[in-house]
């Protein structure tokens, strides 16, 4: 083969180019950097489909009850049902609002289809102190730095909390510092039926620091209170896919049954709510395609980044309730409330458990 | 007789690896010198039920879904076990998992099955 000086130089700027594009496409940083934008409405149906049971029975169906006129607004509920009745309750110690259906012992199978309509937007918080207005009322702070039954305080959580905040100067520093023990202590088990407990003191003892949003997050959550800052678990469903690409960060079917999640914020003076996420940062590692991402994968970084400050709101905010009296129900008060829940003479049904239960859930964005 | 109260949660992995150990704990002693007290916590009875069906166990189950009897136990993680001589003392704890295969551990129930009770002053404590 004759190889002329014009077609050397020609190979070589094209061997040149080809080596140098696996090294542009290695440094193209991963994008993860939700702020805040347009508007986005949502329609969420829930069916409860339950066989009749000696007795009758009884449903509790969350709907959007969270409000913030920066990212989210709650819209109408309606319900459609062919037997029983329903009603709008509130646990007013809690806070949470939800459908409670009742069927009587001869009001047939329980039947009924709730619609809630939202609107959200993407949340990104300047985490430079800015509004000297951002602060708590004694009652809310109290509120938000207190125990749980299940967001221990004290003992191990508290000693836990201190290491983890020690020489820290300001309330962000230390808010952050436990962000990041979260993310750096704790792992995501693909096992942990549902969202998980958020049983934290239990988490703490065993040393077994796995599980789920509503366990890692609690943590979270339990962490701040103990160290003296308010915080609060919000707990919901992913209702869209993200829009950054993240497969693992989103509800990529319209049907979301199995789809709750819950997040945290934290509260700092001249800042105000902070969210985060560290949950979600352990879900990128071990779900994003391909899967179990190195700590140090750009898009683990991107998340990580992210998420001690912004969210992206591809997600429905039911409620910040813990310790939830169901209305009318024979049984316990539930930790939180982000499944349906429902009741017969027997006692609860699992709500972990949708195809058993029964129920759907199904989401579709509103445009136009 | 020798009594063992156990808690522990069908969410918890280390306990649903224990609860196997323990039935073959009961079924392969002497069910006369050896009570079992399995109780789950914090969970509705359908749940437990349907865990059950799938994983059969040769034992009853007690059930606590508003954790009373967790808090008045001051259980702080599960798996907890606790394990009563014949007079009904507090002999033995366990917060986690406990092999109740091992050596060390049926070593240790045996013994205390042989302790001679001379009284038993307060009983469970």
């Amino acid at each position: 083969m004759k190889i002329s000086r014009r077609n050397l130089l020609s190979a070589g700027a094209g061997a040149a180019a080809y080596a140098a594009l696996p090294r542009a496409m290695a440094q193209e940083p991963a994008v993860f950097a939700p702020k805040p934008g347009d508007w986005r409405r949502y329609e969420v149906r829930t069916l409860i489909e339950i066989a009749a049971a000696p007795g009758g029975v009884q449903i509790w169906s969350p709907i959007p009850a969270f409000e913030s006129a920066e990212w989210i607004k709650p819209g109408e509920t309606t319900w459609a049902l062919k037997s029983g009745s329903a009603a709008l309750v509130g646990d007013p110690s809690s806070g949470a609002r939800m459908v409670h259906a009742i069927w009587g012992a001869t009001d047939g199978p329980a039947g009924i289809e709730i619609v809630s309509r939202f609107m959200a937007r993407d949340r990104a918080v300047a985490l430079s102190p800015r509004n000297s207005g951002a602060s708590l009322s004694a009652d809310k702070r109290k509120l938000y730095t207190m125990a749980t039954e299940l967001l221990q305080t004290d003992g191990i959580v508290k000693t836990q909390a201190d290491q983890i905040v020690a020489g820290a100067k300001t309330d962000l520093e230390k808010a952050r510092r436990i962000y990041e023990w979260v993310v750096d202590n704790t792992f995501r088990n693909p096992k942990t039926r549902g969202c998980g407990v958020g049983d934290v003191a239990g988490m703490l003892k065993s040393g077994n620091l796995s599980g789920k949003c509503a366990d890692l997050n609690a943590l979270y959550v339990a962490l701040a209170r103990a160290a003296g800052l308010p915080a609060r678990d919000i707990y919901g469903i992913r209702v869209a896919p993200s829009q950054f690409g993240y497969k693992s960060l989103g509800a990529n079917s319209p049907t979301i049954s199995k789809a709750q999640h819950c997040r945290a914020e934290v509260f700092v003076d001249a800042i105000g709510w902070i969210p985060v996420d560290p949950a979600d940062v352990r879900k990128v590692v071990l779900e994003e395609p391909p899967g179990n991402l190195a700590i140090d994968d750009s898009k683990v970084i991107a998340a990580r980044r992210a998420l001690f400050g912004a969210w992206e709101t591809n997600w429905l905010a039911y409620n910040d309730a813990h310790d939830v009296k169901l209305p009318g129900s024979k049984g316990p008060a539930i930790p939180f409330l982000m499944y349906p829940q429902a009741e017969t003479a027997a006692g609860r049904l699992d709500s972990l458990d949708p195809d058993a239960f029964k129920y759907t859930i199904t989401t579709r964005e509103i445009t136009g | 007789m020798t009594t063992i109260v156990h808690f522990f949660a069908t969410w918890c992995a280390p306990c649903r690896e224990e609860l196997a150990a323990l039935d073959a704990l009961v079924r392969n002693g002497d069910a006369q010198r050896l009570k079992l007290i399995v109780v789950d916590t914090g969970e509705p009875e359908t749940r437990v039920r349907r865990f059950f069906e799938r994983h059969p166990k040769s034992f009853a189950v007690t059930l606590d879904p508003d954790r009373v009897a967790a808090k008045a136990w001051a259980v702080a993680i599960l798996p907890s076990s606790f394990v009563f001589d014949a007079a009904g003392r507090g002999a033995l704890k366990a917060e986690g998992d406990v092999d109740w295969r091992s050596n060390a551990v049926l070593r240790q129930l045996e013994t205390l099955a042989a302790t001679k009770i001379k009284n038993s002053p307060g009983g469970i404590r």
